[in-house]
């Protein structure tokens, strides 16, 4: 009896095994999208009050832990308001520089794109910065390739999947990833792509082409729905392919993705 | 009817903490299978019969959540349910009492297994961290603890009978 159990169970085991061997093998995506899209269309309320809630005890969380220290913050804050208040006089320049500067580096002005803000509703749950999930969907004209960006221009992903109310984007982060670069101060052109949520990677880069340590990365503006201007991150280190015929640099992110809440989708140009 | 759409929520439910209670809870850093958890926890109280349909469902809606390739998580939580049904009735069937520590040790090896399995399926390499590793085992514990004592206070709700080994 206890053999002819064993034996009906391993049956049961190799034909769920093989279903999903073969799932994952063909990864029949188109034939499941009308399925996961059910699938969010029901789970996409729930998915905004959990992640809410989420946020709401993560924040009360985080004042608990740090009321002891809100009398050195405070003392700290007024010592720090006193030294901002000096240096506002100076921002009204800095400003000016800035934009000037923006303009040299070539990197697109804040105000040029029709944005649509989105909050984040759900993310990668292995946390290796791979997907976030957003609350803007095709009911907001969101379509996929669109870039994702945070609020000060840069650049964190594009939009993988899109469902009725929500969307699915995938991060610079995601090894799946791969973006066209160059670098801002040599005109360096390369492909960035994700290295497994540990970080990110511009290849291809010819011998002839010059790149630095410190060097700004930026969107190289060809082929798909990216426009060029939008920045990255900071190179931090230079090395050869393997074959020596490519230089290749790891790339520093400008912002920690996990801390992401709000985001913005590009959906086209003013 | 009801005892399977109850068990189907429960499934659906667990999907949306995973996927975005969770990640907001923790900002990202470290994720609790909860999913996962729920099958292990389910496996050490159900017949591998009655829980590996179960089981592939709740790996196969992980899977459309989280948009990988489907069948991913599917195959991870059915080894996992068989592994864990087939040590309780092996191994410790004999045993009186313990079943909480048992049950907190076949999460601990499903979370070591789902983790390999997982990585492996993925990236088709290992992404071997062991700070990680042990930080999905704590923060996996931590979710069983609390879901043992939640599933033993709601038998009925998570279709478990009294008997451990007999099934709504």
């Amino acid at each position: 009896m206890p053999k002819k159990l064993l034996t009906s169970k391993l049956i049961k085991l190799i034909l769920a095994i093989a279903i999903c061997l073969a799932l994952i093998l063909f990864n029949p995506k188109n034939f499941f999208a009308p399925v996961r899209g059910f699938f969010f269309a029901l789970a996409y309320p729930f998915q905004k009050t959990f992640y809410f809630s989420g946020q709401a005890m993560h924040n009360f969380s985080s004042v608990l832990f740090s009321i002891g220290d809100y009398k050195k913050e405070n003392e700290k804050l007024i010592r720090e308001n006193n030294e901002l208040l000096a240096k506002l006089a100076n921002l009204e320049d800095q400003k000016k520089e800035n934009d000037e500067l923006r303009r040299q580096l070539e990197l697109s002005p804040r105000d040029k794109y029709e944005l649509e803000s989105s909050l984040i509703i759900g993310q990668d749950q292995r946390g290796s910065g791979s997907w976030i999930m957003i609350d803007r969907g095709r009911s907001d004209g969101i379509a996929e390739g669109m870039p994702v960006i945070v609020y000060d221009g840069i650049l964190v992903g594009k939009i993988s999947e899109v469902y009725e109310k929500s969307s699915k984007a995938l991060l610079l982060s995601d090894s799946s990833s791969s973006i066209n670069a160059s670098d801002v101060q040599t005109s360096a052109k390369g492909i960035l792509t994700g290295e497994y949520g540990l970080g990110l990677m511009l290849g291809m880069v010819e011998q002839t082409d010059i790149i630095k340590v410190g060097d700004d990365i930026i969107t190289s503006g060809l082929g798909g729905l990216m426009p060029r201007g939008l920045l990255i991150g900071k190179i931090e280190q230079i090395s050869n392919t393997p074959d020596k015929l490519f230089q290749q640099a790891v790339v520093r992110p400008k912002i920690k993705y996990s801390d992401l809440n709000v985001v913005f989708v590009i959906k086209g140009e003013k | 009817m009801a005892s399977k759409i109850r068990i189907l929520i429960i499934i659906f439910l667990a999907v949306i903490l995973e996927i975005s209670f969770f990640p907001a809870l923790f900002a990202g850093v470290i994720v609790p299978d909860v999913v996962l958890v729920l099958i292990i926890l389910w496996s050490s109280r159900k017949k591998f019969e009655d829980i590996w349909l179960w089981a592939f469902f709740a790996g196969f809606f992980l899977d459309l959540a989280i948009s990988q390739k489907i069948g991913i998580n599917a195959i991870s939580f059915v080894t996992i349910s068989f592994v864990a049904s087939f040590l309780r009735e092996r191994f410790f069937i004999a045993q009186r009492t313990g079943a909480f520590a048992i049950a907190l040790t076949l999460v601990v090896g499903g979370t070591i297994l789902n983790w390999f399995l997982i990585n492996f399926l993925t990236n088709f390499l290992m992404n071997f961290s062991w700070k990680l590793l042990l930080m999905k085992i704590a923060s996996n514990l931590a979710v069983a603890i609390f879901m043992y004592f939640l599933i033993a206070r709601y038998k009925r709700v998570f279709g478990i009978s009294e008997s451990k080994l007999t099934m709504k």
